[in-house]
């Protein structure tokens, strides 16, 4: 449904696109491909906001930085009217970057977009990554259209094209174990994307063709034996009662295809997943959070690397999650509400917290820079995007939506973006962040989700010039 | 001016033109007034929307636009109304749009999920306007989490043995009856699970489990079948005989049913196949696998198996309706649900299963003979003596009350001796319910207005006693001497003393205003509290934690909730401009805070939810009886520890308007006022029925259903508010029985 940049320029010389276009296709047109376009992605979203002072590089606190709202409560930054284009080169990073100092060149830190169109609150659900309004407190509401991790994977077919990892379920859930579905990630409308909450499960389903033992080959033949009976017993089945709720038969059938396909593939594969299959250890088996999730990483890294998958979505944490690994009892939402614990702040538990976040995320552009791929590294063509559910607060107001960019955009890198702020002139959407990663995966549209009413249609549409080059 | 750009905007101006001019004129003469440049109400321009069906932008808005005019939503009642036919050609002119540039429209989407049930108009559903004939779509309907789990019990010893995950997860969400047909597919994550038990039950079946138990050792857990032995422990290769012993042995396990021939010829062929591949053992395991994974042990089929009718519909046959009655009511397959001494299966197999009486009649033992009286403590919720979890699970479903838990309170308003239970209390509501239900007199009205409450009930008296005396003789609890004062001097006192371990585990029944130290337990449950402070599960403080914010009551969500509940109403989804957040300003009353939702704009929606639910502010967020409201900062769930908070009376008053129930409209001084009005009401027992229907049926009731639906509600009043004979009504009725491809 959504016209691709060839199908645009195709229809403006038969005249048949509507006026509406005709201003981002100009600009498409003058614009070009970006060189170098990151070929797979790895999202970070964690719950309970991404503080926007707490990014902002030492040297400029200052002045860019105010006292929150109550004592206790997160600082916070102050607005722009104008673009704010800074190297980070000149600038010290703040403490829970602390990780991602050697990548300073690839990093962006991306500030001042909003995302009105969105629900705020405990979570934006969908609309995080999809840009539209959807849900309510406890209950995710519809996809109403695809989002962004969900696009990619279309654009970036793979084996496993969306890989999802995260501790819980949906926002006001504790640590799962199971197949979740979120409400953060979906394929396209009525498509949520589930994601696995337990490590070895994952790892079993994901690198589990490379762990088989001697028994291997009889192993894999009944497996696909099973899958070859399955596969005739349910066309047998849909035989017989016709066309009779199809659907569903459709979706159990493609289910085993799928694996069927999958297994194949995976086969080809078998000696490059060996390779960079994540070492098991007790970490995946562990009900200790910061243990999960380091498997997690660890397995996102793995998926990337070995190109069983371009895309992945790490769900970093829930609102009842508890990281006791990082000596902070109380769950993230308390902490959201100020709560001190354990001697801390709740800023400083919350700073722990991130930092732990962009270790894990520091791990893994250490061991993609570390293979080499084309002119550069795997880092060069991967980009990590780091970003929360409920925008830059505990209850989100989407009117400031921070971003950590790290990898490859290309474009102009290493810098302290920060736009003006809403309805300020020159002032952007996380839509636009959006429009730029596919343009980027050279699938550009015009418009990302819904509009916000309140803001010009024209500054919500196309890619952020500045991110490109 | 209008036109001239929307002609502009045509991507193929020859086809449709006449057309196209009818739906400009429509929308300028019904639309534009609020929706064009400078009057963009709900943030929505209609004037220059453009005829574009490729554009994510305009097919948005055509979406919308399709929404409001088929659910009647727009242009608003207050404005002049469109010719029906005028309407009708514009919906049609959109949808052959749609279907041009192959967009689903969204509404087809909506009208199937439960959310939008109530879109229908509900006088021309109850009028006899409609005259059916009813029927249900021929269908898959996946396996519930419940159905799975019984599943697993029936496998003695599985549990223990393996780590068996649930495969087929439904996305509750609070107050929506989520278990509908339409809705649940087994996806590739579903099959990805179900391979992975599979597998734990076909090593549990054959060659056992090893699992390294509490006691540092390793055991073997195994539960092998006969047939399954002699194959495995005889030396030579199994003989067909005893191959396809084994294959029938699984089909019954799992499936109640034998192969057919053609079946146990693929299951034979591909079960030597395998043990030639991979040894006999292994071979097995997989046919096993095979068996378990087969399409009708994921889904129910009711596809209509029965006889044509002249309307075409066919009737579900007997095997399909003894599984659907089963899984109706039970959870479970239809050789293990007995009435009497029979099983439903054959029941059905000896065609005591046909007429609508004879359907009626097993429906009403099945219930009464699983009440909360007969059941035994090994169930689910077993403390409470509940067994009919299919039941429990409507009325958590439609009432939302189970979610109290999930409310997060801030921390710092319940310092660690608070007894911040919400379990327990979710655990009384149950009760509360299923002995109503049980009782099968009025039990809507009682529901609504009952101020005979469970709390802290173990079930019985036997219960009680030992409950009782494990807590005098529990040495080990850190609390033990506590406990042992406690009872002692409840008892010296002449007083009953709670049989819960722990004061601060007992403080819970604070949220029924009652002093734990001070209350004399009543041992024989329900009790009346008094009825000048509760009246129904409005006033029950699960529902109201359930529907109240992080530090506030939620009188929005609760006047929603009764609308959409019990006045078969809609309140329109919230504008995407809108910014939903109540200021924080505290020492104003909620009710103050909340005078920002009666500005115009926001009045229209605000005013179907408001009314209904400021009348329960004389309860607090945590569900407890009040006269007063605190101002200022909330720190503390006591109000003694608010130094600095000042209180002012609250305001109870409310109002029911818009029902279309002349009836029960107008003001409400307060909740019971209001409580008592809605159990007096034909249109709430009516929206109850309603979604009654939606949970047995698994989907959105439609204009066919009408009938289905008014003997359902006859049933009901007849049998003097007999929900069991409404249940009944349902499973018997058409809508139940028969199948019928939609046009």
């Amino acid at each position: 449904m959504n016209p691709t940049r060839r199908h645009l320029l195709k229809g403006l010389s038969l005249g048949a696109v509507s006026p509406l276009l005709m201003p981002f296709v100009s600009r498409l047109r003058a614009e070009g491909t970006a060189a170098g376009a990151p070929k797979r992605f790895l999202f970070v979203v964690k719950s309970s906001g991404l503080t926007p002072a707490e990014l902002v590089p030492t040297k400029l606190i200052s002045t860019m930085v105010r006292p929150g709202e109550k004592e206790g409560w997160p600082m916070e930054l102050e607005r722009t009217d104008k673009l704010l284009d800074l190297p980070l080169a000149d600038y010290e990073l703040p403490g829970s970057l602390g990780a991602l100092k050697p990548f300073k060149d690839q990093l962006t830190i991306l500030q001042g977009l909003s995302g009105k169109m969105c629900r705020g609150g405990h979570s934006a659900w969908y609309g995080a990554l999809g840009c539209y309004h959807t849900g309510d407190e406890g209950n995710p509401g519809r996809p109403v259209s695809a989002t962004i991790d969900g696009l990619l994977a279309r654009a970036l077919p793979a084996i496993f094209p969306h890989i999802g990892l995260t501790l819980g379920g949906k926002v006001l859930s504790g640590v799962k174990d199971s197949v979740v579905y979120p409400g953060i990630s979906a394929l396209d409308i009525d498509r949520p994307l589930p994601y696995q909450a337990n490590p070895a499960i994952a790892f079993q389903s994901l690198f589990g063709v490379a762990a088989t033992g001697k028994d291997a080959a009889a192993e894999q033949e009944v497996q696909a034996m099973l899958l070859d009976h399955m596969v005739g017993d349910i066309k047998r089945v849909q035989g017989a009662i016709g066309n009779e709720d199809r659907e569903k038969l459709d979706h159990y059938l493609g289910a085993f295809e799928g694996l069927q396909d999958r297994n194949r593939r995976l086969k080809g594969m078998e000696a490059r997943i060996r390779k960079h299959t994540p070492e098991v250890s007790d970490k995946y088996t562990s009900e200790v959070e910061t243990d999960r999730l380091e498997a997690h990483f660890d397995m996102a890294g793995a998926a990337l690397i070995s190109g069983i998958s371009n895309v992945v979505t790490v769900r970093a944490d829930t609102l009842d999650v508890t990281y006791r690994g990082l000596g902070i009892s109380k769950h993230v939402h308390g902490l959201g509400h100020a709560e001190s614990v354990n001697g801390m702040t709740s800023v400083e538990a919350r700073r722990r917290i991130r930092t732990f976040h962009l270790d894990q995320i520091g791990r893994v552009a250490a061991k993609l820079k570390a293979v080499p791929e084309g002119d550069g590294t795997m880092l060069d063509n991967t980009l990590i995007v780091y970003l929360s559910d409920a925008a830059e607060k505990h209850h989100g107001s989407c009117l400031e939506w921070p971003f950590i960019l790290l990898g490859g955009l290309a474009g102009r890198r290493g810098r302290y973006l920060q736009y003006p702020g809403y309805g300020a002139e020159g002032h952007r959407t996380i839509a636009n962040l959006y429009n730029t990663l596919m343009h980027a995966v050279g699938k550009p549209q015009d418009q990302f989700g819904r509009l916000d009413v309140n803001l010009a249609k024209s500054l919500q549409q196309g890619p952020l010039p500045e991110l490109m080059t | 001016m209008f036109k001239a750009l929307w002609l502009l905007a045509l991507p193929l101006p020859v086809v449709h033109a006449a057309l196209d001019e009818q739906v400009g004129d429509f929308l300028e003469q019904h639309c534009y007034d609020c929706h064009e440049d400078g009057a963009t109400k709900g943030g929505l321009r209609l004037d220059n929307l453009a005829a574009d069906f490729t554009e994510v932008g305009s097919i948005d808005i055509w979406q919308e636009v399709l929404e409001k005019l088929e659910t009647e939503e727009m242009p608003p009642k207050k404005k002049e109304k469109p010719a029906t036919k005028d309407r009708k050609q514009l919906m049609e002119w959109i949808r052959a749009r749609f279907v041009e540039h192959d967009i689903d429209p969204v509404i087809d989407h909506k009208r199937r999920s439960p959310e939008f049930g109530n879109h229908l108009d509900h006088k021309a559903l109850f009028d006899g306007s409609h005259l059916g004939p009813a029927y249900s779509p021929p269908r898959l309907w996946r396996f519930g989490p419940h159905a799975y789990d019984r599943f697993v019990e029936d496998v003695k010893g599985l549990r223990r043995a393996a780590t068996i995950h649930q495969p087929f997860t439904i996305d509750e969400s609070k107050g929506v009856i989520a278990d509908y047909a339409a809705k649940h597919f087994a996806d590739s994550a579903t099959l990805q699970l179900l391979m992975m038990n599979c597998q734990s039950i076909a090593e549990y079946q054959t060659t056992g489990i090893l699992k390294r138990e509490h006691d540092g050792k390793i055991h073997r857990h195994q539960n092998t079948p006969d047939p399954f032995r002699v194959i495995l422990e005889n030396d030579e290769s199994p003989d067909q005989e005893q191959l396809e012993a084994a294959i029938a042995w699984e089909y019954q396990l799992v499936l109640e049913r034998e192969p057919s021939e053609a079946e146990m010829i693929s299951s034979l062929a591909f079960c030597k196949n395998a043990m030639r591949t991979a040894g006999k053992k292994r071979g097995l395991q997989a046919t096993l696998v095979s068996i378990m994974l087969k399409p009708d042990a994921v889904y129910r089929m009711e596809i209509g198996l029965g006889e044509t009718d002249v309307h075409g519909r066919r009737r579900l046959s007997a095997i399909e309706l003894a599984f659907a009655l089963s899984f109706a009511l039970m959870d479970r397959g239809p050789s293990k649900v007995l009435v009497g001494g029979e099983s439903l299966l054959d029941l059905a197999r000896d065609g005591k299963l046909e007429s609508p009486e004879q359907i009626r009649s097993v429906v009403k033992r099945i219930l009464d003979e699983n009440d909360m009286s007969t059941a035994d403590f090994t169930m689910f919720a077993q403390d409470h003596k509940i067994r009919n979890t299919r039941v429990l699970r409507f009325f958590r479903d439609f009432f939302g009350y189970h979610h109290a838990p999930r409310v997060f309170k801030d921390e710092n308003r319940i310092s660690i001796d608070s007894g911040f239970d919400t379990r327990k209390i979710v655990d009384d509501c149950d009760q509360f319910v299923m002995n109503i239900f049980d009782q099968d007199k009025d039990v809507l009205r009682r529901l609504l207005t009952s101020n005979e409450y469970f709390v802290a009930y173990p079930g019985s008296f036997e219960k009680f006693e030992k409950d009782l005396g494990y807590i005098r003789n529990n040495k080990d609890d850190q609390n033990f001497k506590v406990n042992k004062r406690y009872i002692e001097r409840t008892e010296a006192a002449g007083r009953t003393p709670i049989p819960i371990e722990g004061p601060s585990s007992r403080s819970y029944v604070g949220f029924y205003n009652i002093d734990h130290e001070a209350w004399d337990f009543p041992t024989e449950q329900p009790f009346p509290l008094p009825k000048e402070e509760r009246a129904g599960i409005l006033m029950h403080p699960a529902w109201l934690i359930a529907w109240s914010g992080n530090f506030d009551t939620d009188p929005i969500r609760r006047g929603k909730w009764i609308r959409e509940h019990l006045l078969a109403g809609t309140v329109p989804e919230i504008p995407i401009t809108v910014d939903a957040v109540i200021p924080e300003d505290r020492h104003q009353t909620l009710r103050e805070r909340l005078t920002a939702t009666t500005a115009r704009s926001c009045w229209n929606c605000h005013e179907k939810m408001n009314p209904l639910g400021l009348p329960f502010e004389n309860f607090d967020d945590f569900g407890r009886f009040r006269k007063r409201e605190m101002l200022g900062e909330v720190l503390s769930i006591f109000p003694d520890r608010h130094r600095e908070a000042t209180s002012v009376p609250v305001d109870t008053s409310g109002a029911i308007t818009g029902s279309g129930e002349r009836a029960i409209e107008g003001k409400v001084t307060n909740a019971f006022e209001l409580v008592h009005k809605l159990a007096d009401s034909d249109l709430v027992r009516q929206s109850f029925v309603r979604h009654t229907f939606r949970y047995w049926l698994g989907r959105n009731e439609t204009f066919h259903d009408s009938p289905t639906l008014i003997a359902a509600d006859r049933a009901y009043t007849e049998n003097s508010g007999s929900m069991k004979t409404l249940i009944a009504s349902l499973l018997a009725s058409d809508s139940f029985l028969y199948r019928k491809s939609q046009p």
